[in-house]
């Protein structure tokens, strides 16, 4: 299998006025082609730090980057603000443009690789109504739901056709109900599409449809849940795991 | 990203705050207006005095009279005299010299009078061949005898007196009195006379009878015409007359005063430019105050576009184009508004100078009513205009758009 992503002992260091903070502390990880990998960790943990060096927005201190196979600390930042257009950012706050409606705000992530007019207007088009948005295209984000502005920040990002997605707490700052409708959305397009999908989350409930779950604790990443310092419980997301394609399983019968 | 796309965002930026933008807007259009009006009415002004002093304007002629140096002292005892005529005949070049005489008179028409005021004595005949189209009647004939007695006056002079209608003068020094009828009317000059011309403030009388009534022989000045206005000959008669008279004279080229009001003009407006522009240097701190917190307030904007791949570059240009439509409009506006402004100032302006009266000027000519000053716009102005109102807006906003492109996007990102 291709690798998206990797990366090779990675340090990440910065400076709190003038205490050095050692946020990433010598990650090893990787993501193919097609995986749903969530990676897991509390407040503090490194997940952000790792999401920026990821999603190119960063270089790490020291180690390598890899992404499309390319060492991210070899580019410059123009080369990194074209191979940002390769990956697809959703945030916890959503990031849309206040000022512009929801069909401009996924029409930009567009606009910035050069795509013609014609040919962005049906993008745009197909990819609101795919995520359910066909009547609200026209509406400002102060004018959708928190679940709808998530639903235009996933179309913005899919209208680039990322090689995967980054995804910052998607459903952080949603209700449960619009929740499990973004995470049946974004299962949907791991599962149907084929879309790789890493999210970076502190919610264990919600890594529970991932292929795979890395716990991120103390800038240090672990196969396994270290439990004995952050309290996940493998055994219970299992059953969740088992409980929800029980009801998903019974709900195709009926 | 493509220019068009980034033309389209800047402008949606803008338009999203409304009233910032309007006011930064009206910032360039007052710095564009004050210079466009400033300059226009400066245009207009220059126009209109050269345009007045051109009006039967020779350029061949020459100004000879006694130098009242600021540098050198001339000899206070030297005077130009009538018999000095024959001076120039030696000198090439030399087409005629014709002496003009003056003296202070309290003038007397009828009922009105004005006092101290000049009294021309010319050859009429010589006056007319050097001044062609500009010393000609209206009204009446220019006598062509030389020993007439009788007036000829310029067309403002026509409100106190008629054809016909006596004047009489009575010198200041010497209490000499004349009395006769005017028997000639000039056609409107319109201005100032350059060259010794004649003025529409001007009254004439023969020489001769200045010279023999009032026993005046000492000269204001000489009119000396040339036999071509090549800058060579100019100089080459000048420097000879100068020799001629033992330095005792200032021989000024009628072309050189119009250079020189020219160029005066030139400073002026420069320096009135120079004044309006610093109300568009205060528009351009206005536009990058403006266009900082702008900056601060789309800091997680620029994170997130950064972060859907925009380069460093097409941020720039986003910054840099929503000055470029600040300072365009601005510009546009602001040459509008200049130029109203300009046009109800000169409105104002020539309707308060029109009732200028005669105060004395160069070669006897009095300050003209202005009549209508129109401020003028050339399209090289234009140009300028929009060019500074541009450029101003340009490098007031690039330190904003550089600090907008320079943002890490982690930080931008990060930025509550």
């Amino acid at each position: 299998m291709k690798f998206v992503v990797k990366t090779e002992n990675v340090e990440k260091t910065y400076m709190q006025g003038k205490i050095p903070v050692h946020a990433l502390r010598g990650i090893d990880f990787s993501v193919e082609e097609g995986e749903y990998v969530a990676i897991l960790g509390p407040s503090g943990s490194g997940k952000s730090t790792l999401l920026n060096l990821i999603g190119a927005l960063d270089v790490p201190t020291k180690g390598k980057v890899f992404i499309s196979g390319q060492d991210i600390s070899e580019l410059n930042s123009r080369k990194r603000a074209e191979l940002r257009r390769t990956i697809g950012f959703v945030f916890q706050f959503y990031n849309l443009i206040p000022r512009i409606s929801a069909f401009k705000n996924v029409e930009l992530s567009l606009s910035v690789k050069n795509i013609s007019r014609s040919e962005r207007k049906k993008i745009v088009k197909k990819i609101l109504t795919d995520v359910g948005l066909q009547d609200r295209m026209k509406h400002a984000p102060n004018e959708l739901s928190g679940g709808q502005q998530q639903r235009v920040a996933i179309a913005r990002a899919l209208a680039l056709d990322p090689t995967y997605l980054l995804m910052d707490e998607p459903t952080g700052n949603v209700d449960t109900k619009t929740r499990d409708m973004i995470m049946k959305l974004i299962n949907q397009l791991n599962k149907e599409k084929g879309r790789t999908i890493i999210m970076i989350t502190h919610d264990q409930f919600i890594a529970k449809d991932s292929d795979r779950i890395e716990y991120l604790v103390d800038g240090k990443l672990y196969h396994k849940p270290p439990k004995e310092r952050i309290g996940y419980n493998t055994n219970s997301l299992k059953k969740q795991k088992l409980n929800d394609n029980k009801i998903i399983a019974s709900e195709e019968k009926s | 990203m493509k220019i068009f796309d980034i033309l389209k965002y800047s402008g949606r930026s803008l338009k999203s705050q409304k009233w910032r933008s309007f006011l930064t807007i009206l910032g360039v259009l007052i710095g564009i207006a004050a210079i466009v009006a400033l300059t226009s009415l400066g245009n207009g002004f220059e126009s209109t005095i050269t345009g007045q002093l051109e009006s039967g304007f020779a350029t061949n002629t020459l100004i000879v009279s006694k130098k009242s140096g600021t540098f050198e002292q001339p000899d206070p005892l030297f005077n130009l005299y009538y018999e000095n005529r024959s001076v120039f005949e030696g000198i090439d070049h030399i087409d005629l010299a014709m002496p003009v005489l003056q003296v202070t008179c309290n003038v007397s028409f009828g009922d009105d009078q004005i006092n101290a005021f000049p009294v021309y004595g010319v050859d009429y005949n010589n006056y007319s061949y050097i001044f062609p189209s500009s010393f000609v009647a209206k009204e009446g004939g220019i006598p062509t005898n030389s020993s007439t007695t009788n007036y000829v006056v310029g067309s403002n002079i026509d409100q106190k007196v008629d054809l016909d209608d006596p004047i009489e003068i009575t010198s200041i020094f010497g209490g000499v009195s004349h009395n006769d009828s005017v028997v000639a009317i000039l056609e409107e000059i319109g201005g100032v006379s350059l060259g010794g011309g004649p003025t529409d403030n001007g009254i004439y009388l023969h020489a001769n009878l200045i010279r023999y009534k009032f026993n005046i022989e000492i000269v204001s000045y000489f009119i000396v015409l040339l036999d071509d206005d090549a800058d060579s000959t100019i100089n080459s008669v000048s420097d000879a007359i100068s020799t001629a008279f033992n330095d005792q004279v200032s021989v000024i080229a009628s072309t050189a005063v119009l250079d020189t009001i020219q160029s005066a003009f030139g400073t002026i407006e420069v320096f009135l430019g120079g004044i309006a522009g610093i109300s568009l240097i205060v528009a351009g701190i206005g536009i990058m105050n403006i266009m900082i917190v702008s900056l601060m307030e789309r800091t997680r904007e620029i994170g997130i576009i950064k972060a859907l791949g925009m380069k460093n570059s097409s941020i720039l240009l986003i910054f840099l184009c929503e000055t470029i439509f600040i300072g365009l409009i601005g510009s546009l506006l602001g040459i509008g508004a200049g130029y109203l402004f300009a046009s109800l100032f000169g409105r104002v302006l020539s309707g308060g100078a029109a009732g200028g009266g005669p105060t004395g000027g160069f070669g006897g000519g009095g300050v003209p009513g202005f009549g209508t000053i129109s401020p003028i716009i050339t399209l090289d102005m234009f140009g300028l205009a929009i060019f500074y109102g541009v450029l101003v807006s340009v490098i007031f906003g690039l330190y904003p758009a550089w600090r907008a492109a320079r943002l890490e996007p982690v930080e931008a990102l990060r930025y509550e």
